[in-house]
């Protein structure tokens, strides 16, 4: 009798734990073909034309957004997000970072010519992309670090670790970097900045003159073509090809900076320099982007005229760069700097015209498209782009115009406006929820996804 | 608890008495417990060889360690049955190894150029712990390192013993104040130039710049001492009563010499003021072996293959310069090996190894190692071999130290076991 | 006879006593009310909610709590907060390349009220971010840089008020005092330098000449009339300093401090208060486990600016960033207003908002460690140093 019992028995388990299993095999199966995540409630800030939702919802599917809005049906198999009393921004964009460089290549990296490329330089492994992530800055401009007039390409990536040596790179070629006005030895001064302007000035005529060289051949060739059709066999062996110029890789990047193609970056910092950037985007037909430009509100005019995009932030005082002590961590110098070293003196400095910064909010209302950036290059500054959002909010301009300043407007300066920077249907599925407010500082990042997948969460 | 209404005083007594015995016991145990538990459990290894570093050899003995030390190394042992017993019976073990002179990276600045005598530098302080080398060093068998302020100054100060591993420089401290530097031949010079043209005298111009700006700053710091032999050490400067310790034989000079020429000169001056000295460095060594048996001067020799350099090698004499170990053991010098800056901390044992296959005997050169180390140092009462009393720093091979093939296991600091392989 | 002026005393009296009120009372123009939503005290009485401060002459007459409050003029900060005036404990402010005499390695004897330049912008950008009182310190570059002096800003030179003459001897071992082309060019031999400087003056054996850099500063110290204030940031730095302190038997304070927590236990042992460098993006993560793990061990601590070469957002950032490795507001903010105060020696005025201390204090838009709040009003000893329109 208990053998009949225990038989019964087996069989029972038998048949339960071969339902388990099957059911299982169907959750696994149709789990993996679901890799869809549905968030939900949450206050979004799309940074796009939906706006601000109050209660919102997203539907990521294949790490693009499938869905947004504010009631969206839950799809069978999708993993939910709970995020009420969350907020969700787009993956911060930083508009100049110095992340996947090197040590050195931090000081001074490539041959400094117009086809210098940072991704050949870069390093996947760089450590310090996890603490940038965490903090929600997904997406980062790279531009390639040089103190004389010309830096080289720079490009746009995601913040990710490269998986096989591989850095997910979403815009190669985005914008040719110049330096026009050069801080370097704790001294600056006209002379040098002319020489800059001249050289970068010269560049671009040896473009034009290239440009004109290849124009001219590709006539002459093409006349050539047509008479060599018209000849005879014995005539044709008399005429001579016309001389084919040679290619020239940087001024081909050049001629693609005139055409508008990749915009051009220049570094200044005073008016005169903001000036002559201005001049050259005029005489080239360059588009043009100031980097720093400390002094923009003495030329907000001229600026908005030429509607050039600014990339700038209230921290940043170039005088910092010529004390001999620097920043901490900038090794103090042995040069005495003397007050006659600087181009202005402790009075008229940059805080003298502006202490308060308070010209901040002229910003919004100008034609002038605006971007933050760190006010320093440690690889690192680059995750703080939400504390430099929530303090320029403080200097008279509007909070979605500030976060907006380090999403949907960096991204549209940089030219990946199309795939990150702003929530909407299509664009690829980077998003940092936050436990309070957007800009709030107080308030904690608890996850960030890039392409769809969650690649940070707190503990 | 029984009611205690009604019971006499003295029936209240019993049970007292009664309570009190019965709980005694336990009480006993229990602090017994507790003694035992605070105390440190002792750590017990049964070896298959050990070295001691005096050139014996034990087998098949029990090492006992508690809070550090040795407590009990012999063959009667009554082992706790609790206490776990590990067994390294197919083990070589020998005291952990000392580098009489440690070049490594673990303060950033080591000479003070201010001026070029300065015996009160000391590089305690300014050690960083977290330092690569130190691990390089414990990793290669090395758990105790003399360091000493660097070579570009003539008296550049100090040394100090430490343990290899630590979290502050004060924990790893086995002693400071550990034997006055000075450096003779061309270091000092190094960097100083003359004054060009009618410009000031800087703090380059004003160094010594060749071997004989050294020697005169020598005679000129110990003869102006002399001088003041009569004056009390109230009134002599720090520095003065310093030297004047060293012309009393109360400190030893380690003098770093490297060529003949200045071997030389220190034993010339010797002669002229009467001071201990220890000789690091000594590349010529070998040329100099009578008067460095005749006056018990130790040696502190390395690498075993090195040049001077250009200017000072003999290079007729290249044959014998790796041999100076086996010579200096010959003639019953005390030596001890050191690295320099090209060679690696952690390649001591491969020094020794070297030496051992020019010839020197395998006791003589882990004593060289070991003990020897010590005394010269002057630490033999707490390290240098495996003995009772002595900090409980040891090494386990598996097999003999002295044979390339064979790997260290186990390196013991301060009685706490690591591996040097992770 | 007699009986009148026995009618006239009290009359007298009475009229002495009516004018003497009148003096009181009009006498002090500088009489009102500050109201605000909350007040962070940094003091006993912790976070307060709706307070009206009153104050006289400078200084902070009463804290109340409640519907009654004296008819005197009020300054209405309603729904907005209020915390003490930020204590910047080591800063440069407007004197940046004055505060270096490079004449020699050990110039003790200067002391920095003479260099602070009142008409600054440095000095108006430190106040609008809420700076109200600065330790004016000497450079690091030189190993016995001078007398600081605790001063409260202000852009007029005449209005600047000092707080606390002579705060501290500044003593630098941090790695800008070495150098290899003059002494000290080692981390020892800048302690050795410096104590045998010490001994020579103790034992009255420096000649004349050398004294007039010298003499006084170090004297003091010797003295036990100013303690050191030592720059060291480094592992090996801090545990110089400290090893320097012993031998001297002195007590001292620390700023620096960037690997403070690998020697808390010493630091504890010995009561050496640190004051920390702001946060700087080289390693931010590590700065913020420095300071939180200094804090939790009970360490007193403080955030300094080292104005210019920072900026002085830093000090709120610093805080901020305490605050994200689970630290309160209160307590973050502390780091700012009372610890250097007291660090300093002069909590007694300055520091927190309590009765009897001086009335200077930030008006925030919203909460301070919010980045986005604005500042409303810097009030320094009663005044209105900055004050936003509208």
């Amino acid at each position: 009798m208990p053998n009949r019992d225990f038989e019964g028995n087996a069989v029972k388990s038998i048949r339960k734990s071969a339902a388990i299993f099957l059911f299982l095999i169907f959750l696994s199966v149709y789990g993996a073909a679901s890799d869809q995540i549905l968030l939900k409630n949450a206050k979004i800030y799309t940074m796009g034309e939906m706006r601000i939702l109050e209660n919102g919802m997203i539907l990521i599917k294949d790490g693009k957004i499938e869905k947004i809005g504010p009631d969206i049906p839950a799809p069978s198999g999708v993993q939910v997000f709970d995020l009420v009393g969350k907020t969700v921004i787009p993956g911060m964009v930083c508009a100049s970072s110095s992340l996947f460089l090197e040590n050195h290549d931090l000081q001074y990296s490539g041959e400094e010519k117009p086809d210098t490329n940072v991704l050949e330089g870069l390093n996947y492994l760089d450590l310090h992309i996890p603490q940038v992530l965490k903090r929600g800055v997904t997406t980062v401009y790279i531009s390639p670090v040089s103190f004389r007039f010309i830096g080289g390409l720079g490009a746009v990536v995601k913040v990710i670790s490269g998986e096989n040596g591989k850095i997910q790179v979403l815009q190669e070629n985005a914008a040719l970097n110049f330096r026009l006005e050069r801080l370097q030895d704790k001294k600056t001064s006209n002379v040098l900045r002319l020489t800059q302007y001249h050289k970068i000035r010269g560049l671009f005529k040896q473009a034009v003159e290239y440009r004109n060289e290849w124009a001219e051949y590709t006539g002459k060739l093409e006349r050539y073509e047509d008479e060599k059709k018209k000849l005879e066999e014995k005539e044709k062996a008399k005429q001579k090809e016309p001389q084919k110029p040679k290619k020239d890789e940087a001024k081909e990047i050049l001629i693609l900076a005139m055409d508008n193609k990749i915009p051009v970056r220049f570094i200044v910092h005073r008016p005169d320099a903001i000036l002559q950037a201005l001049q050259l985007g005029k005489e080239f037909g360059l588009s043009v982007i100031l980097e720093r430009g400390e002094e923009w509100p003495q030329l907000l005019h001229e600026l908005a005229e030429a509607s050039v995009s600014l990339l700038s932030n209230p921290l940043l005082d170039y005088r910092s760069y010529l004390l001999p002590g620097g920043t901490k961590g900038y090794p103090a110098g042995y040069f005495q700097v003397k007050e006659t070293d600087l181009f202005y003196s402790d009075k008229e400095s940059v805080r003298g015209r502006d202490p308060g910064q308070e010209s901040w909010g002229k910003l919004t209302d100008s034609k002038i498209r605006f971007a933050l950036v760190p006010p320093d290059r440690f690889p690192l500054s680059a995750g703080f782009m939400r504390i430099y959002a929530a303090f320029l909010s403080s200097h008279g301009v509007s909070p979605e115009f500030a976060l907006g300043a380090v999403t949907s407007e960096a991204a549209k300066i940089l030219g990946v406006a199309d795939r990150v920077g702003s929530l909407e249907e299509g664009k690829d599925a980077d998003l940092v929820v936050l436990d309070g407010e957007a800009l709030d500082s107080l308030s904690k990042v608890e996850m960030v996804f890039v392409d769809g997948t969650m690649a940070w969460e707190k503990k | 608890m029984p009611c205690l209404k009604g019971r006499t005083r003295l029936v209240k007594l019993k049970l007292i008495r009664r309570i009190l015995r019965q709980s005694l016991l336990p009480l006993l145990v229990l602090c017994l417990f507790v003694c035992v538990c605070h105390a440190q459990n002792p750590l017990v290894m049964k070896a298959g060889t050990v070295f001691i570093g005096n050139g014996n050899v034990l087998k098949d003995v029990y090492i006992v360690m508690q809070e550090g030390k040795i407590t009990y190394i012999g063959k009667e042992y009554t082992v706790n049955p609790e206490t776990e017993v590990i067994n390294l019976t197919d083990k070589v073990i020998t005291p952990g190894f000392i580098a009489a002179n440690a070049h490594m990276d673990v303060v950033k600045q080591t000479n003070e150029e201010g001026t070029e005598v300065t015996p009160q530098m000391n590089l305690l302080y300014s050690v960083d712990p977290r330092a690569k080398d130190f691990e390089k060093a414990w990793r290669g068998g090395i758990t105790c390192v003399y360091l000493a302020p660097g070579n570009l100054n003539v008296f550049s100060g100090s040394g100090t013993v430490l343990k290899t591993m630590g979290k502050t420089p004060q924990d790893m401290l086995v002693q400071n104040h550990v034997h006055l530097k000075m450096v003779l031949g061309r270091e000092p010079g190094q960097g100083n130039s003359y004054p060009s043209g009618f410009g000031p005298m800087l703090l380059r111009n004003r160094r010594p710049q060749n071997r004989m700006g050294v020697v005169f700053i020598i005679r000129y710091t110990l003869t102006d001492l002399q001088n003041k032999n009569g004056v009390p050490d109230s009134e002599l400067t720090p520095d003065e009563i310093l030297f004047r310790k060293v012309l009393q034989g109360e400190i030893p000079l380690r003098i770093r010499a490297k060529s003949y020429m200045d071997i030389k000169t220190a034993f010339r001056l010797m002669e002229e003021f009467g001071y201990r000295w220890i000789l690091e460095g000594g590349v010529d060594a070998y040329k100099y072996l009578d008067e460095l048996e005749e006056n018990d001067i130790p040696v502190i020799y390395g690498p075993v293959y090195q040049k001077i350099g250009r200017g000072d090698f003999n290079r007729e004499d290249e044959k014998y310069v790796a041999r100076t170990p086996v010579l200096l053991a010959e003639r019953g010098i005390r030596f001890a090996f050191q690295n320099n800056e090209e060679s690696p901390i952690s390649a001591l044992r491969d020094e020794a190894i070297y030496a051992v296959e020019l010839g020197l005997t395998k006791d003589k050169a882990l004593k060289a190692l070991t003990l020897d180390a010590a005394r010269i140092l002057g630490v033999e009462n707490r390290l240098g071999s495996v003995a009772k009393g002595k900090d409980a720093d040891l090494l386990v091979f598996d097999g003999d130290p002295f044979e390339p093939s064979s790997s260290l296991l186990n390196v013991i600091i301060d009685g706490k076991v690591f591996d040097p392989n992770k | 006879m007699k009986k009148w002026y026995r009618s006239a005393a009290p009359a007298a009296i009475i009229f002495v006593f009516f004018m003497g009120v009148c003096v009181f009372a009009g006498g002090s123009e500088e009489t009102y009310l500050i109201k605000g939503a909350k007040v962070y005290t940094s003091g006993e009485r912790g976070i307060l909610a709706d307070v009206a401060l009153l104050i006289e002459n400078g200084r902070i007459q009463k804290i109340i709590q409640g519907k009654e409050t004296p008819s005197v003029p009020v300054k209405d900060y309603s729904g907005k907060i209020i915390m003490p005036g930020l204590v910047d404990a080591h800063s440069y402010v407007s004197a940046y390349y004055r505060l270096l005499e490079n004449t020699e390695v050990i110039t003790s004897d200067m002391i920095t009220d003479a260099v602070f330049d009142a008409s600054n912008p440095e000095v108006e950008l430190a106040l609008r971010s809420g700076i109200t009182t600065v330790n004016l310190v000497p450079r690091n570059e030189s190993l016995v840089g001078g007398i600081s002096t605790v001063l409260k800003l202000s852009k007029d030179l005449a209005a600047v008020s000092v707080v606390k003459k002579q705060s501290f001897l500044k003593i630098s071992f941090n790695g800008e005092v070495i150098r290899s082309d003059r002494a000290p060019t080692s981390l020892m031999g800048a302690e050795k330098w410096l104590s045998q400087k010490m001994r020579a003056i103790k034992a009255g054996s420096e000649k004349e000449r050398e004294n007039i850099f010298q003499q006084n500063g170090l004297q003091s110290l010797l003295n036990g009339d100013i303690l050191p204030l030592i720059a060291a940031s480094s592992l090996t730095e801090i545990n110089t300093a400290l090893k320097w302190l012993e031998d001297w038997n002195m007590s001292g304070v620390i700023v620096g401090g960037e690997e403070a927590s690998l020697l808390s236990d010493l630091l504890k042992k010995k009561n050496v208060p640190v004051l920390l460098s702001p946060v700087l993006p080289i390693y931010p993560e590590k700065w913020a486990k420095n300071a939180a793990h200094l804090m939790k061990q009970g360490l007193t601590i403080g955030f300094v600016s080292h104005m210019p070469e920072a900026n002085p957002l830093s000090l709120r950032l610093s805080a901020l960033m305490l605050y994200h490795q689970g630290v309160s507001q209160e307590e973050a903010l502390k780091t700012i207003t009372c610890n250097p105060a007291r660090i300093l020696g002069v909590a007694d005025s300055v520091g927190s908002i309590e009765v009897g201390k001086d009335a200077d204090f930030v008006v925030f838009e919203g909460e301070p460690l919010d980045l986005r709040s604005r500042i409303i009003a810097v009030y320094v000893n009663g005044h209105a140093l900055f004050e936003r329109e509208n």
